[in-house]
């Protein structure tokens, strides 16, 4: 679909920011650009739209050369978006979002169908936020703007500049997250600059390291893990990842999706509960997700013949961890107390279980990532 | 002289001489408005172009700022061998004279519109046109007003000095009574320009804050 051809950028002041790149980015997939500053990600995005050209070399769509193509009209079918959003204060969030479509001259009713489409989109209810200013906004929400202007106009191709690095964490795990789902509903052709190896990992069909105006390597994030081609792709991948080797903590360990119930039901509730959900255990919650203990197939069988009994009566108290104890503390909770399951609290509100298959399988993904388990110290 | 006679006086003066001063500030408006107008039209794409060419702001802003320090009086005696007497001469020189506040703050108003919009906008295909109008002119327009505010109370006050070039103006009636000593006549020439200057001043901080577009004042 992208096809560089030995681009090369040499800028005026002679600093030579790109060497002969060769890329082929295939319709659909999330390509991320990743690499120290000054390594020539930004550059090789922004050739794309022609917001610089090269110095030698070809790049390519579907096989027609953009040297050759109007850089306002090749603009128009590339969404961008940049780390400061740039969203123009002075317009509606609806006119933002409408600015690519009107300067293709669709019609206003197509336009505005399109506008409440692209807030649902990202969740964010049209007849809120339509009228509002950029300005009145979170940082999170002006991004998730950010991003559905790019894809108002229904372009194949979207370019995204390090579009997440200037959020806070939480907003930027959520967009993350948006962004892969849409992905696979939108099916774009996504070419995504990022310092960030966690968000490379993450999202990216592909990740080039680059570095010094070259790419070190093009692979999927599996490969890349693997198989690094060499000291620089290993660090480049472990500094970030494995930041000094720490043990994992209950939240890489734990699985989020919890079979609950609530205190007052009755036993037959939770046994047929048990069944559907193909457990053995149930964590009892409070109306707010307070973890108030664990219900087990064993209680609820040896009194399932009163039928005055409920839940509250059967509960069995196993001392939750915290989201950020670590592994060595929780294999101990499990050696010594074998309960089925440890719940994982975060301050009295349920978030995830540890169960001994999750933390197996979390586990063994972390070794791929380099994480080696200590040989346990004799006491 | 004591206070109750002068503004007798005054009073007596604005009722006896009224059709003058009618007349004067009508010429007083025209002068100031027709100087404005061109300053705007001379000033704003200039500052546009600046704001495009760096290299060349300093040089523009700088001859702006040496017309704006030869004093008023200097600068109309300086254009009356080129130019002789009447409206044209007054006009060019308060043109001059309000080119400054417009200019500088055209290419200031300009120059720091968020560079992030801007690049957005080109990279999503917005032509360097449609970039200065939807973009740059709307979100630097508060400041480009609040340059011709400037210049048009600037204005106002000078064009008292149009009488000195036969292009009459209030000027005229302040100066018919600084020679004819007669203190409410000076009164009744220079308190209208004084209104004439805050209400222009009024009307315009109306207009400068309806330019200043609504999502930029929701932050604030």
């Amino acid at each position: 679909m992208i096809t560089f051809e030995h681009v090369s950028k040499k800028f005026a002041d002679g600093t030579e920011a790109l060497k002969d790149i060769n890329l082929h980015i295939e319709q659909g997939e999330l390509l991320t650009l990743i690499g120290p500053s000054g390594c020539g990600k930004t550059t090789t995005m922004k050739m794309i739209n022609r917001l610089i050209e090269p110095s030698g070399g070809q790049i390519s769509i579907d096989g027609k050369p953009i040297s050759d193509q109007d850089p306002v009209e090749l603009r128009r079918s590339i969404g961008y978006v940049i780390q400061q959003i740039g969203l123009l204060p002075h317009m509606t969030i609806a006119e933002n979002i409408a600015l690519i479509p009107k300067l293709k001259k669709w019609d206003k009713s197509k336009i505005d169908k399109r506008v409440d489409e692209m807030l649902n989109l990202v969740g964010l209810e049209p007849s809120v936020f339509r009228s509002r200013y950029p300005l009145e906004l979170s940082g999170g929400q002006q991004q998730r703007v950010g991003v559905i202007r790019a894809l108002a106009a229904e372009p194949p191709i979207i370019l995204m500049d390090e579009p997440f690095s200037a959020l806070d964490p939480i907003s930027r795990e959520q967009l993350q997250d948006e962004l892969v789902k849409l992905q696979k509903e939108i099916q774009k052709t996504i070419v995504f600059v990022t310092h960030d190896m966690d968000e490379a990992m993450k999202i990216a069909d592909r990740i080039a390291i680059m570095k010094d105006g070259e790419i070190l390597q093009l692979d999927t994030p599996d490969r890349l893990l693997r198989h690094p081609k060499n000291e620089f792709v290993r660090n480049f991948i472990g500094d970030e990842r494995m930041a000094k080797g720490q043990a994992p903590t209950a939240v890489d360990l734990m699985i989020q999706q919890v079979a609950t119930v609530k205190e007052s039901r009755g036993l037959a509730e939770a046994f047929r509960l048990m069944k559907s959900e193909r457990v053995d255990s149930l964590v009892v919650t409070g109306p707010e997700q307070q973890y108030k203990g664990v219900v087990t197939l064993d209680q609820v069988q040896k009194h399932y013949e009163s039928d005055t009994k409920r839940i509250a009566d059967v509960i069995e108290m196993i001392e939750p961890i915290q989201r950020n104890t670590l592994y060595p503390e929780i294999a101990k909770r499990f050696a010594e107390m074998q309960p089925i399951s440890i719940p994982v609290v975060e301050g009295d509100k349920l978030t995830g279980l540890v169960t001994r298959s999750s933390m197996m399988r979390g586990l063994a993904g972390l070794e791929q990532l380099g994480y080696k388990e200590e040989e346990p110290l004799n006491e | 002289m004591n206070d109750e006679n002068f503004f007798t006086l005054f009073i007596e003066t604005m009722q006896n001489r009224w059709d003058d001063i009618f007349v004067a500030l009508q010429e007083h408006l025209f002068l100031s408005f027709i100087s404005i107008v061109i300053a705007i039209l001379i000033s704003v794409p200039l500052g546009i172009f600046i704001s495009r060419h760096k290299k060349l702001a300093e040089p523009f802003i700088a001859v702006a700022a040496i017309f704006q320090t030869v004093p008023s009086l200097a600068l109309f005696g300086f254009l009356i061998p080129f130019l002789g007497i009447g409206n044209v001469t007054a006009i060019i020189a308060l043109t001059v004279y309000a080119l400054l506040p417009i200019l500088r703050n055209t290419y200031t108003g300009i120059t720091s519109v968020d560079q992030s919009s801007i690049e957005a906008g080109r990279g999503m295909g917005m032509t360097s046109m449609q970039i200065l109008m939807k973009i740059e002119v709307p979100l630097s327009l508060p400041v480009i007003m609040a340059g011709v505010r400037t210049a048009t109370v600037l204005t106002i006050g000078v064009a008292t000095l149009a009488t000195f070039v036969g292009a009459g103006g209030l000027g005229d009636i302040i100066y018919r009574g600084l020679t004819s000593n007669k203190d409410e006549l000076v009164l009744a020439g220079a308190l209208p320009a004084t209104i004439l200057a805050l209400g222009f001043d009024l009307i315009l901080k109306l207009l400068e804050n309806a330019a200043t577009p609504k999502g930029v004042k929701a932050k604030k």
